[in-house]
């Protein structure tokens, strides 16, 4: 018996498909994971209940809210949406100092939350030297 | 001596079954899905309008405070909590949301709390709901927006 022989070709799995289908799934969870991921401003709240200064002994700085949304820093007034920069400006002549937020009780949540967002993207960057690293929030004395 | 001649074998070709693949996939998601538990709180507010960076994954225990008008135009706050792996239910009030954030701060001290609240509410009101977390044991807290420009949930 004479049999032919010839070498078989090597398996190559059909890549495509698999990688389209991996891809299938991986938006699926992706998509899913998106879905169940909530966006907001973070915080740590401390174990201590929170003084004015925040349990601080070091520079301070002092940002209000005041009840008809009006915002001041270091008591002089600044447009909220000058906030984050007037607040990067005074920490630039006192690095790492504690950010107080003090919020009046009549203000609104969202002047609250529109504030501490500013200040907390305004040193968003680690790598800046004045970035907001410590930031305490307080209500306003009535 | 008989001579047989063979036909050159031919190699099957490779294929993946995508069919069964895309079957055990679908099986796969819809086992998930059956397991994991779906919050349906719909419960209608106007988020504040912020970018914002930080992030809460699905587990977060959550803690909804909203505003509903009564027929008697009387506005009131209702609370609503979920410790992030069941149903949102309706608290009585802050002292209940007391006794259920202890219960999951003791068990996960890192867990994170997101607060849903209404950005027309008064910050005094958020600043004691804080307060209470805080007491009972809860160090990380989310609070909820939007991307400015979205119309809040619910909001007309």
């Amino acid at each position: 018996v004479k049999l032919a022989w010839e070498p078989v070709p090597p398996v190559r799995a059909n890549a495509v498909p698999a990688a389209s289908l991996a891809i299938l799934v991986l938006g699926l969870l992706a998509v899913a994971g998106a879905a169940g991921v909530v966006r907001g401003v973070g915080f740590t709240l401390r174990p201590s209940p929170a003084s004015e200064r925040g349990g601080s002994t070091g520079p301070v700085l002092v940002v209000d809210v005041e009840a008809d949304g009006a915002t001041r820093v270091q008591g002089a007034s600044v447009p909220r949406e000058r906030i984050a920069d007037a607040a990067r400006l005074e920490r630039d002549r006192s690095p790492g100092a504690l950010v107080v937020l003090r919020v009046d009780p009549e203000a609104s949540y969202a002047s609250m939350v529109e504030v501490a967002a500013a200040l907390l993207a305004s040193g968003a960057d680690p790598s800046d030297p004045s970035a907001v690293s410590r930031l305490a929030v307080t209500t306003a004395r009535p | 001596v008989t001579s047989v001649t063979l036909p050159a074998p031919r190699p099957l070709p490779v294929s993946i079954p995508i069919v069964a693949l895309a079957d055990l996939a679908l099986l796969t998601v819809l086992i998930y899905l059956a397991g994991a538990t779906i919050d349906t709180d719909r419960t209608p507010i106007v988020l504040p309008a912020v970018e914002a960076r930080a992030e809460a994954g699905p587990g977060a225990a959550s803690v909804v405070l909203a505003r509903r008008l009564l027929p008697s135009g009387e506005e009131v706050l209702t609370y609503r909590f979920s410790d992030g792996s069941g149903a949102t239910a309706d608290l009585a009030g802050p002292a209940t949301l007391f006794l259920e954030a202890s219960r999951v701060a003791d068990r996960d001290p890192a867990k994170v709390f997101v607060i849903r609240a209404d950005e027309a509410i008064r910050y005094a009101t958020v600043d004691a709901l804080l307060e209470t977390l805080r007491e009972a044991g809860v160090r990380r807290i989310v609070l909820q927006t939007r991307p400015p420009g979205r119309a809040g949930e619910g909001a007309p």
